[in-house]
């Protein structure tokens, strides 16, 4: 197993304009769930409705 | 934490091409101080891998990015492993899942963390875990061997093959071990891939939700999981090594039945959710019911006889027994 070689994203460039880096806060407040849940399409969609 | 750190943090690892072993991965992240991307964050920094969150305001430039990364979702998170076409292909608990990329935008909310592994990146004393993992799976190979061994010696040497009800008696009471095998797994929160998959076919989180109503357990004291381990356990042994035994194991079995129809009628009508794993084992006892019916080991149950009681203090000696070891394994996985 050899690890990818991911290129670090241009954030000036046109494809990723509306990108911006989140801070240590904003890290924190993403959160890991206890849920046991598979997230289906149907299980995701349902948070729309 | 038992829920997405149970695969995500390993699936992860696993996308990115990282090596790494499942149970140290999991422990670490269990160790977690901040059980957040932060958290994972200087997590991977131990793994050699740099990391970077990103808020995309507009979804649809996830295209620009190179996958696998994590995408959050107000249900948690998804592993994103690629963004051909107007689709986007990711894991969510170790399944893959594709939907549209339209779709993805709505879900999304725009909250995205990406990995760079360094060349080198693997998991600390990698070697020297994967020995160990190694070592572990021989043991448990090891383990299979002489149970199947040992089960085929008995199964042959005790004539058990000359009758075709006492065949499927062996048979209903392994598949029965081995469905309270998993859904003792379950109630400890010990993942399982398979056992999730059994799980979903009568209904997705069945097993789950019936599981954590305090109908799973006998007042508290004892979960039905482990009665059914202990009862299929004992069941089998006795028929394979004392085949005189199944008398009593066919009267054990009716007393049973009764418990069978409670069950059945609590998930429909209480709890409102099938769980797979239980309503498997409530048709397990009735065919192993029509199976000693069959054998006509139930005609001379009565009067019981000092060996019926001899094999029920056998399960009561197996379940107290159950009950103070699996408290005990759940303590040492915390």
């Amino acid at each position: 197993m050899k690890p990818l070689q991911i290129p670090m994203p241009d954030l000036g460039s046109p494809g990723l304009k509306g990108a911006r880096k989140l801070d240590p806060s904003e890290l924190n407040a993403l959160k890991f769930s206890d849920k046991h849940t598979v997230l289906t399409p149907g299980k995701l969609a349902e948070q729309k409705r | 934490m038992d829920g997405e750190s149970n695969f995500i943090l390993s699936d992860f690892l696993g996308a990115l091409g990282v090596p790494h072993t499942p149970d140290y991965t999991t422990r670490r992240f269990e160790a977690m101080p901040f059980k957040s991307l932060f958290g994972l964050g200087k997590l991977l920094d131990e793994y050699g891998v740099s990391s970077l969150g990103l808020f995309l305001s507009d979804r649809s430039e996830i295209k620009a990015l190179t996958p696998p990364f994590l995408a959050h979702t107000p249900q948690g998170f998804l592993i994103v492993t690629s963004t051909d076409g107007d689709k986007v292909s990711y894991l969510t608990r170790g399944v893959a899942e594709t939907m549209s990329l339209r779709e993805f935008c709505e879900v999304c909310d725009g909250n995205v963390f990406l990995a760079f592994p360094s060349p080198s990146a693997a998991e600390p004393d990698y070697a020297s875990h994967a020995r160990f993992q190694l070592f572990g799976k021989v043991k448990r190979i090891l383990f299979v061997i002489l149970a199947a061994a040992l089960f085929v010696w008995l199964f042959v040497t005790q004539g058990i093959w000359r009758s075709v009800p006492a065949i499927f008696a062996v048979i209903l009471n392994c598949c029965g071990l081995a469905l309270s095998f998993m859904l003792v797994r379950k109630s400890l929160r010990i993942k399982s891939r398979f056992a999730d998959k059994v799980c979903g076919v009568l209904q997705k989180e069945g097993c789950d939700t019936v599981l954590e109503t305090g109908a799973s357990s006998f007042f508290g004291i004892f979960s039905w999981s482990e009665v059914g381990l202990t009862y299929f356990s004992v069941s089998l042994l006795s028929i394979l090594m004392f085949p005189g035994s199944i008398i009593y194991v066919a009267a054990c079995n009716v007393c049973c039945l009764p418990f069978t129809l409670w069950s059945i009628w609590y998930q429909k009508f209480r709890a409102k959710a099938w769980c797979t794993l239980c309503v498997s084992v409530q048709c397990t006892l009735w065919l192993l019911f029509f199976s000693y019916l069959a054998g006509g080991w139930l005609k001379d149950v009565f009067p019981l006889k000092p060996g019926f009681f001899v094999l029920v203090a056998v399960y009561g000696f197996v379940l107290l027994g159950l009950n103070r070891i699996i408290p005990m394994m759940n303590k040492l996985k915390r």
